[in-house]
């Protein structure tokens, strides 16, 4: 099917070609962009030219990605009105064209913004969506319970992270601004004030929080990313002993925001 | 006749059935009160890809209706190789929710790893319909359910057509030995877009291998173009032809899609109750016009 490849190549290349954005919400979809022989095999018809309709898929693809980006970087789009956001997010696009999960559109969006030279904080902002995003999407582990106890003594089983935990540090804590952004709150312009810290941002069945955690802590799940718990701890109590006597109240603050999980020991030790 | 004629395609619903397309911000209110509702239908890749498998709120969907697998990424008309390693994660996903059928688009969506995420027209031709056939016989038979293929909206159509859309359409779906899932609106926006008179799409279809029919709104340009959004009611123009198909080739089950611009629960419910509804009003003139003919 060489004929059928080919139409497909230059459907593809004319209906990914960027929109020119205008400004104030406008966007132009360029006509010279189009390959030739794919626009003259498109037939006109009730008013409408091939160029028109061509430029119906070509916006829809452009409309869906950008609309995707912007339910994902909200704090972004916060901070540079969706004017600056729009286009920016389309040039990241271009050089990251979506794959089959849509979840995934904007995995590289921070990395890539990071390479543009434009504000730290920006940066900042988009590695807590994407944090968010993350978190969002994770897999669910089984979670620990009284039923464990005999199991975990006896190192059958192991407590780790969840996949949906995720562990940053940032200047701020972004994380009310960003779910009032996704409730449609109003909201003051500009980023939250500075508050340095490590944040966790966890999810238990639909519902996402964000902790603000204590250096120690932070430690020790950030151990937990390739150990169990039981692990992370040792290393952590070797080195810092006054983290003995926190070890009940970290275990139960993560029952409560539904960090842990329980593999098998086959999985992982401990 | 399908391949899967050994099976019963009408199982878990009735012929006249009305379901709708269940999406997640509806789970809460459509499980507390599923009335009004025959049966689901839940897009298949929403539940086998890398995120999380929201498999309770499928198995509690399950437990109060059918669900029906519908997918967009089949890619019938592509020129990479059919991923089999999806259409098996949908046929394990068909077998826990014991699916009546899973049904995609007569459509390309992805090309050399790139992938449109949009339901996508080729010229209609013999050579591209046996093409197509052919890779639809490939899904039916990985899978253990009937296999439906969906008639597209479009909105560009080719100088290099040598035959009609529903010509292409029923060479496909004869050739493959598989099943037809009509999307009536889809019917009406291509007519609308390309000039022709969806009546005569109508006549062509042989209903028997229908598994059920599509209803749902789309979006009317300035310029006229009409574009399949799924984000408003069912039009009157696509109700009228709704009746037409029913008084050819009814009964059959019917779903309403609605994806974008969510309504509430309820509202999506009366959108269900006007496909019955419609039906009644079809009989009901014709049993006056029979009595006043007699008359």
């Amino acid at each position: 099917m060489t004929a059928l490849r080919d139409f497909q190549e230059r459907w593809a290349d004319s209906t990914s070609a960027p929109l020119r954005f205008l400004g104030q919400g406008r966007a132009e979809v360029p006509a010279e962009d189009y390959d030739r022989k794919l626009l003259a095999s498109i037939l006109p018809g009730n008013g409408v030219d091939a160029v028109a309709r061509l430029g119906a898929y070509r916006l829809q693809y452009w409309f869906r990605l950008i609309t995707l980006m912007q339910k994902d970087f909200p704090l972004a789009g916060h901070l540079l009105g969706w004017e600056e956001f729009n286009p920016l997010a389309a040039s990241y696009l271009k050089e990251h064209p979506p794959t089959s999960d849509l979840d995934l559109l904007g995995r590289d969006f921070p990395t890539w913004l990071g390479k543009q030279d434009l504000p730290a904080l920006l940066v900042e902002s988009t590695r807590v969506d994407l944090a968010w995003n993350l978190a969002f999407g994770a897999a669910d582990l089984p979670v620990p319970g009284p039923e464990d106890v005999d199991r975990l003594a006896a190192g059958e089983i192991g407590i780790v992270l969840q996949p949906s935990v995720r562990i940053l540090s940032a200047s701020r804590n972004w994380f009310p601004l960003r779910i009032s952004l996704a409730e449609g709150d109003a909201v003051p312009a500009g980023p939250p004030k500075p508050r340095r810290g490590t944040f966790v941002v966890s999810r238990t069945g639909s519902v996402l929080r964000a902790e603000s955690v204590e250096p120690l802590l932070a430690k020790v799940l950030r151990g937990m990313r390739n150990r169990s718990w039981i692990e992370s701890l040792e290393r952590i109590v070797g080195t810092h002993p006054e983290a003995e006597e926190r070890v009940s109240d970290w275990f139960s603050l993560g029952i409560s925001l539904g960090w842990w999980g329980v593999v098998e020991t086959s999985h992982r030790s401990g | 006749m399908p391949r899967a004629q050994g099976r019963d395609v009408r199982r878990n619903f009735a012929r006249d059935a009305v379901g709708v397309g269940l999406r997640p911000p509806h789970f809460a209110d459509a499980f507390e009160d599923p009335s009004g509702v025959d049966f689901f239908e839940v897009i298949a890749e929403n539940y086998t890809g890398t995120g999380p498998v929201p498999a309770s709120n499928l198995a509690r969907a399950r437990s109060l209706r059918p669900v029906a697998l519908h997918g967009v990424s089949l890619d019938l008309l592509g020129s990479d190789p059919i991923d089999q390693d999806h259409v098996r994660r949908v046929s394990e996903l068909a077998a826990n929710l014991d699916a009546p059928c899973f049904s995609d688009h007569l459509c390309w969506t992805r090309l050399d790893g790139w992938h449109s995420h949009d339901l996508l027209p080729t010229p209609f031709t013999e050579k591209i319909a046996d093409h197509a056939a052919a890779r639809a016989e490939i899904v039916q038979s990985l899978l253990p359910i009937p296999f439906g293929i969906e008639n597209l909206s479009s909105y560009a159509a080719f100088e290099g057509s040598t035959l009609t859309e529903w010509e292409f359409y029923k060479r496909v779906v004869d050739l493959a030995k598989v099943w037809r899932m009509l999307d009536i609106n889809n019917i009406y926006v291509s007519a609308m877009n390309h000039g022709f008179d969806p009546r005569s799409y109508l006549e062509s279809i042989d209903w028997d291998r229908v598994l059920y029919v599509h209803l749902a709104g789309h979006h009317i340009r300035p310029d006229g173009l009409r574009i399949d959004t799924h984000d408003a009611p069912v039009c009157e123009e696509v109700w009228d032809l709704y009746r037409d198909a029913w008084t050819l080739g009814g009964p059959f089950p019917t779903l309403i899609e609605w994806d974008d611009n969510l309504p509430s629960w309820g509202r999506l419910v009366e959108e269900a109750d006007t496909a019955r509804l419609c039906r009644k009003v079809r009989r009901t003139l014709v049993t006056e016009s029979v009595l006043e003919s007699a008359a």
